[in-house]
């Protein structure tokens, strides 16, 4: 039973790679809930599994135990076309090295996920110029992202994952390629967003800086949770 | 001709689908074709190159079509005005059985036929010339040697259109004016017997009788055919001196000359309605039919042409393929970070295609405005290449580029261009499509 104050849960998650003639378990029986609005943190040395629990979380891999819901959906069951329909509607996306679109200009990269949702032209720019307002780029709009900075890079692919009003925002060590100003200043823009928007971000990291600013905290030893 | 008569229409539906499938695209997935655009500016040189190599290719085989076209033309308006025109009329059941007594299978009533070919309303303005003609086997002899040879009697008049592609090498050809006993030998037949303008030649042939006859012949010119074997066994005699020296009033065949070639199977069948209607005996057989040496060139051009458009098709989509495999392999991370924000697999995959069908378009036009422009230097600025004489042909040719006449040509370079971008995106778009997405994001 499905309960709404929770936008993701995780039911005795497990996945395990094959390499070459071992099977190495990245992660074992994780259950967990993320509470709707929360600033959620997985924590964990290297190796953890911490990005493994993501990939999941994000229906970007198959786990091979266990499910997910997310908003009391099961994307387990969808083909390929649904379930990346599923992504565009429900997740936004922060990736470590940014992963913004080299051909495509700020607004371009931040408007893309709303083509996919074929949202039409006039409410694509309305949201795309609001978006890009609130994380302090409507200067530079039409920069590509070589001519902008690690934070700004940054903070354009903060406005993608958020321009689609996902569920919830996966953040996969997003600071870690910025120094440390930069990277504080990302934080603190996820946190008002988180607040202001009441959206759901979950972080995977091992900065204990990010750790001191989450509302809810899984830590992760071995591919197994050791608090929810 | 190279392309039959459906295969423009064949080209411009697909160069149609392949329009109706960009416009859907871009108007379903405007992203897809403006990433297209985008990825391929972003390594312009690459692009450059890969275009200029489709440029190439299609280039060539626009050249090479315009050329064997050129020269099948060329082979065709020799053929037909080499004696054979657009479409002989015989008696029902000559084809089949004439050689074995060509008399019995006559036509005697010419006049009224030719009359009713030229006043017919629908077809009477194709015609250009009607003329009937008496054929046998004959023996001609000189004071110095005789040979065997192939007699036609043919209207007076009628033979320089008829018979326009033939040289006239020594003398003058027959005409109204002159004696009735006046005739023209081949080249090689007139040295095979030592014969010169106005020596007087003996002509022996049987009658449908069996009878043998003899009549003289002022020999009034020599002509050069299209072939050596012309060259070597024609003689041709006024129709009258003909009739007499075969002992008949009637004649072989009505060979019927167009305005248009184009025309030919048009006429052909108005011929059947008309011969039904007025219950005349009587076949058609057209220059198509007819020409056996053409259609056996034409086929063998063709082959020759497939072998080529492979070659050049496999270079061009390599070169392609090459370009774009590098292409997807640079950009494997960003398609990860696609298919991550909800680009589904087909989305990805059309991406590519579109990439590839661009380049292939790009190519087209490019290659339409290099082969207009050689074929421009070369016909009118060189007046054409000139060519040496085909096997078993007496005499060259200048050689154009027939690119303006053919419109199938156009189509068809842009219908390989687009097939060969098309072509050489599957393998990319495949690999694209098929990344995991986990791997792809975290790809360096």
């Amino acid at each position: 039973m499905h309960n709404p104050n929770y936008v993701l849960e995780v039911h005795d998650v497990s996945k395990n790679y094959v390499l070459g003639r071992h099977t190495v378990r990245a992660l074992r029986n994780v259950s967990l809930r993320v509470r709707r609005e929360s600033f959620t943190v997985f924590v964990g040395p290297s190796g953890s599994g911490k990005s493994t629990l993501l990939d999941i979380v994000g229906c970007l891999g198959r786990p091979s135990e266990g499910y997910i819901t997310i908003n009391g959906e099961d994307p387990a069951k969808l083909k390929d076309a649904s379930l990346s329909a599923f992504r565009a509607r429900h997740i936004g996306y922060v990736f470590q090295t940014f992963n913004l679109l080299e051909v495509l200009s700020a607004f371009e990269n931040v408007e893309y996920p709303l083509l996919l949702l074929r949202i039409p032209a006039p409410e694509r720019k309305r949201r795309v110029t609001e978006i890009l307002d609130r994380v302090g780029l409507s200067d530079h709009t039409s920069h590509r992202p070589s001519e902008l900075s690690g934070g700004q890079r940054q903070r354009v692919a903060v406005a993608r994952a958020l321009v689609a009003r996902p569920k919830f925002v996966l953040a996969d060590e997003p600071t870690a390629n910025l120094d440390s100003q930069t990277g504080a200043a990302i934080l603190d823009l996820m946190t008002e967003l988180n607040r202001s928007l009441q959206t759901t971000f979950i972080f995977a990291t091992h900065d204990d800086k990010v750790v001191a600013r989450a509302s809810e905290v899984l830590r992760l030893k071995d591919g197994v949770s050791e608090s929810c | 001709m190279l392309f039959g008569h459906s295969m423009p229409v064949m080209f411009a539906a697909a160069i149609g689908c392949f329009a109706v499938a960009l416009a859907v695209v871009a108007l379903r997935s405007r992203q897809v074709l403006f990433l297209s655009v985008r990825n391929l500016l972003r390594n312009k040189r690459r692009t450059i190159i890969t275009v200029t190599v489709i440029t190439f290719g299609t280039t060539g085989l626009m050249l090479q079509t315009a050329f064997m076209e050129n020269a099948f033309t060329s082979l065709r308006d020799a053929t037909i005005t080499s004696g054979l025109g657009h479409i002989q009329i015989y008696k029902n059941g000559f084809n089949e059985k004439a050689a074995v007594d060509k008399t019995k299978y006559a036509i005697d009533n010419y006049g009224d036929i030719k009359s009713l070919l030229v006043h017919d309303p629908v077809i009477g303005k194709a015609i250009k010339s009607v003329t009937a003609t008496v054929e046998f086997n004959c023996l001609v002899g000189s004071a110095e040697a005789s040979a065997v040879c192939m007699g036609t009697g043919l209207e007076v008049g009628e033979d320089d259109v008829l018979s326009a592609t033939d040289r006239l090498v020594e003398g003058r050809r027959l005409d109204g004016a002159g004696q009735q006993d006046e005739g023209l030998i081949g080249q090689g037949l007139a040295h095979a017997i030592g014969a010169k303008v106005g020596d007087i030649l003996t002509v022996m042939a049987v009658t449908r009788t069996g009878a043998i006859n003899a009549v003289d012949m002022s020999l009034k010119g020599v002509v050069q055919g299209a072939a050596t074997e012309y060259d070597n066994t024609i003689l041709k005699l006024p129709l009258k001196h003909a009739q007499q020296l075969m002992a008949r009033g009637d004649v072989s065949r009505i060979v019927v000359l167009l305005n248009d070639t184009a025309r030919t199977r048009e006429v052909s069948e108005r011929l059947g309605v008309l011969f039904k209607e007025k219950g005349l005996d009587l076949e058609t057989r057209t220059w198509e039919d007819l020409a056996v040496y053409y259609q056996s060139v034409v086929e063998l051009y063709r082959g020759m042409f497939i072998v080529f458009l492979v070659i050049v098709l496999t270079v061009v989509v390599f070169s392609i393929l090459n370009t774009m495999t590098m292409s997807v392999l640079e950009r494997v991370r960003e398609i990860g970070t696609l298919r991550a924000l909800g680009a589904p697999k087909t989305e990805v995959r059309g991406m590519i295609h579109v990439e590839g069908v661009l380049m292939g378009l790009l190519g087209a036009g490019m290659a339409i405005v290099s082969a207009l422009v050689i074929a421009f230097v070369v016909n009118h600025l060189m007046g054409g290449l000139q060519m040496p004489p085909p096997p078993q042909r007496t005499f060259g040719y200048r050689a154009t580029f027939d690119l303006v006449q053919h419109p199938a040509i156009w189509l068809f370079g842009i219908f390989t261009s687009l097939i060969a971008g098309a072509l050489s995106s599957i393998i990319p778009a495949r690999t694209a499509a098929k990344m995991e997405i986990v791997d792809a994001l975290r790809h360096y």
